[in-house]
């Protein structure tokens, strides 16, 4: 499951015109993937040290990779909002 | 209940057959083996059957004063959110739990299971919320 790609974003009020934004959200997801794999190195020792320890919880990096099925679930998501003022829609491709 | 087992209660209700028939039918039923039930109930190809379920959570509001909000959820996130819930860290939910008590929803994440969680998505499929306030304001939740 891939995470969103696109962010579309589009805001207009009634007197002006309004505007619309297409993100690259798979640039910031290039952009994070060095800190994201330094982090799952990290939880992964962290985990290995848990269970050394013998604590009870050491699920960390199970965590993160649940965080991530999260953030990948957001594809789909649309909220639109309209009232006298603005006009808001906002859309995860 | 299953399907099947509703409609012969159905039928004795409707008095369409005798206790007997009932009884003997419903004896047939529990007879009857998984291994051998289970073929009819996948016949051919599922792909239309599976593109049927519903995908989203929707939540409509439509305020006193005309403005409207529409936001459409993905099944997969309440999934993917509920299941994490049994990935966190021990304080940490005794924290969450703590503060959700003191905010009047008493909810214990920690007792979520994963069977749990998918009974309660499909228990979502076919949920529908209908709120309609004094001054005309409505809340609809539905899934889609």
């Amino acid at each position: 499951m891939l995470p969103p790609m696109l962010l579309r974003l589009r805001i207009a009020w009634p007197e002006r015109p309004g505007f619309g934004l297409w993100l690259p959200l798979f640039l910031v997801w290039l952009i994070l993937l060095p800190i994201v794999v330094l982090v799952v190195v990290v939880t992964i020792l962290v985990d290995l040290a848990l269970v050394i320890a013998g604590t009870r919880y050491h699920h960390y990096t199970l965590l993160l990779f649940r965080c991530f099925g999260v953030l990948a679930a957001v594809r789909g998501m649309v909220v639109h909002i309209r009232s006298s003022e603005i006009d808001v829609d906002i859309c995860f491709a | 209940m299953s399907e099947d087992r509703a409609r012969i209660l159905n039928m004795l209700a409707g008095g369409k057959i005798t206790a007997d028939e009932a009884e003997r039918l419903l004896d047939a039923l529990d007879t009857r083996t998984p291994e051998a039930a289970a073929p009819s109930a996948f016949k051919g190809d599922p792909t239309p059957l599976l593109n049927a379920l519903p995908k989203f959570l929707h939540v409509k509001v439509d305020g006193e004063e005309g403005e409207k909000v529409d936001v459409k959820i993905p099944l997969a996130l309440v999934r993917s959110g509920l299941k994490l819930t049994s990935l966190i860290p021990p304080q940490a939910m005794e924290q969450i739990n703590r503060q959700m008590a003191d905010s009047g929803v008493s909810i214990d994440f920690s007792n979520f299971k994963p069977e749990d969680i998918d009974e309660l998505i499909d228990a979502l499929r076919e949920m529908e919320v209908n709120v309609d306030g004094k001054n005309g304001e409505k809340v609809r939740v539905y899934a889609e």
